[in-house]
């Protein structure tokens, strides 16, 4: 009887063992769950903070004209970018940032096929802006632009 | 003879007119380029971009990245003596002058005067220019990037300059610009030769000044129109301004108008012919 008491006792303590170590180990598991949901959302916003891409493709006008992109919200103070794929018809074109008001707030930066930059410009964050791509003065024909820019540099 | 012909072709005010003309398309140009230092980098930023603004790129810009020169370089050079034949016969200054000396030493001395004062109104004030631009701008470049990485503040991100001799670009900055500013003289030569032999022909001395640089500017159109870009006079004025632009397509074309203008001086420019 003794034996078969003590035996009864040894089980409860056991099952009572097994159950803690189960709700020990549901906890650990709900922690990595939400460390993990904590550092993906820490590492997407800050990704996504750091600024978005633009894809543009453009036709600038020949002799100096102009065109400009969509426009952006600026994320941080800082260097905005441009990643150009190409540029039409062997020429080079100038890139510069642009406030909405068509204040031009950098210094113009020339571009070619393949050319990816990142420049200086005086647009604060949270300020809405537009690159813009100017032709040479001597450019007789319109040239296509492909590539994408951002305010900031993501 | 060709000391009077050099006297009437350098100290005329023709020929300050056209350095003027020059330095002032030049001036704009690097006005356009901006100062020796960035506006748009913060100060505290701007011993991380020492050379974002420097004197090579600022050179390029002046001549012809962000300045009108390259539109008006044949106009500048004929500017000076180019329509001399015209005026020459217009003013009897032709009739004193072979009573004193013969047609062909007459003839010989304005092409040579003609054809230095052409080239130095296109290239001294771009000399002069480099000389003031290497005293106030950096005279470095930015560093080039590795392999997948964006250039950081770099205003022309070359590693080589478009066109003829570009390879020079970074490697040899000074020899590039010396070849350019030595370029520009050959070009303002051929191009003053060219207005010479036209003045020979014509009888208008506004056509004589004009016509190299309408021609001057059709061929470009022409050219990039067609499709053959690099065969531009004006792209290979200044051949970084397109990347189909060599040292075939800029020596031929050079040579070709050099030569031509050169032949037509000979045949047309008779005695009978400018004399009356």
């Amino acid at each position: 009887m003794v034996a078969r008491g003590s035996l009864g006792i040894e089980g409860k303590f056991r099952e009572q063992g097994q159950k803690e170590a189960e709700v020990k180990k549901n906890v650990m598991s709900f922690l990595a769950v939400v460390l993990i949901c904590f550092l993906a959302v820490l590492v997407t916003g800050r990704a996504l903070a750091a600024g978005t891409w633009s894809y543009y493709d453009v036709t600038v006008p020949r002799l100096g004209g102009t065109v400009t992109t969509n426009n952006l919200q600026k994320v941080y103070n800082g260097q905005c970018t441009v990643d150009s794929t190409s540029v039409g018809a062997n020429y080079d074109l100038w890139a510069y940032l642009e406030l909405l008001d068509n204040t031009i707030v950098s210094t113009k930066q020339l571009i070619d096929d393949g050319t990816s930059i990142s420049f200086n410009n005086w647009a604060s964050a949270g300020q809405t802006v537009h690159m813009t791509f100017e032709s040479g003065w001597s450019d007789p024909v319109n040239i296509e632009a492909i590539g994408r820019w951002s305010p900031d540099t993501p | 003879m060709l000391k009077e012909e050099f006297r009437r072709a350098f100290l005329s005010w023709a020929f300050v007119l056209a350095l003027v003309i020059t330095s002032v398309c030049f001036a704009v140009g690097l006005k356009e380029y901006g100062p020796p230092v960035s506006l748009f980098t913060r100060p505290e930023e701007r011993y991380l971009y020492p050379f974002t603004q420097n004197a090579f790129d600022a050179f390029l810009c002046a001549m012809g990245l962000m300045g009108p020169l390259v539109f008006f370089a044949p106009l500048i050079a004929a500017l000076p003596f180019a329509a001399s034949f015209i005026t020459d016969r217009s003013s009897g200054y032709i009739t004193f002058i072979l009573s004193r000396t013969s047609f062909r030493r007459y003839r010989t001395s304005k092409y040579v005067a003609n054809l230095l004062a052409g080239g130095v109104s296109t290239s001294l004030p771009l000399l002069v220019g480099y000389g003031i631009i290497n005293i106030f701008y950096h005279r470095g470049f930015p560093p080039v990037p590795v392999p997948g990485e964006a250039w950081d503040n770099v205003r022309i991100p070359w590693v080589n300059a478009n066109g003829t001799f570009g390879y020079l670009y970074r490697t040899k900055p000074d020899l590039y610009i010396f070849f350019l500013i030595g370029l520009a003289f050959l070009w303002g030569a051929a191009w003053a030769t060219a207005g010479l032999s036209l003045s020979s022909v014509v009888r208008n001395r506004y056509y004589a000044l004009a016509a190299p640089f309408v021609f001057y500017i059709i061929a470009h159109f022409v050219t990039t129109v067609l499709w053959i870009a690099g065969w531009s006079p004006l792209f290979n004025f200044a051949p970084f301004l397109y990347k189909r632009t060599s040292s075939i397509t800029t020596f031929a074309e050079l040579g070709a108008l050099f030569i031509v203008s050169t032949i037509c001086i000979v045949v047309f420019a008779k005695k009978k012919h400018v004399y009356e």
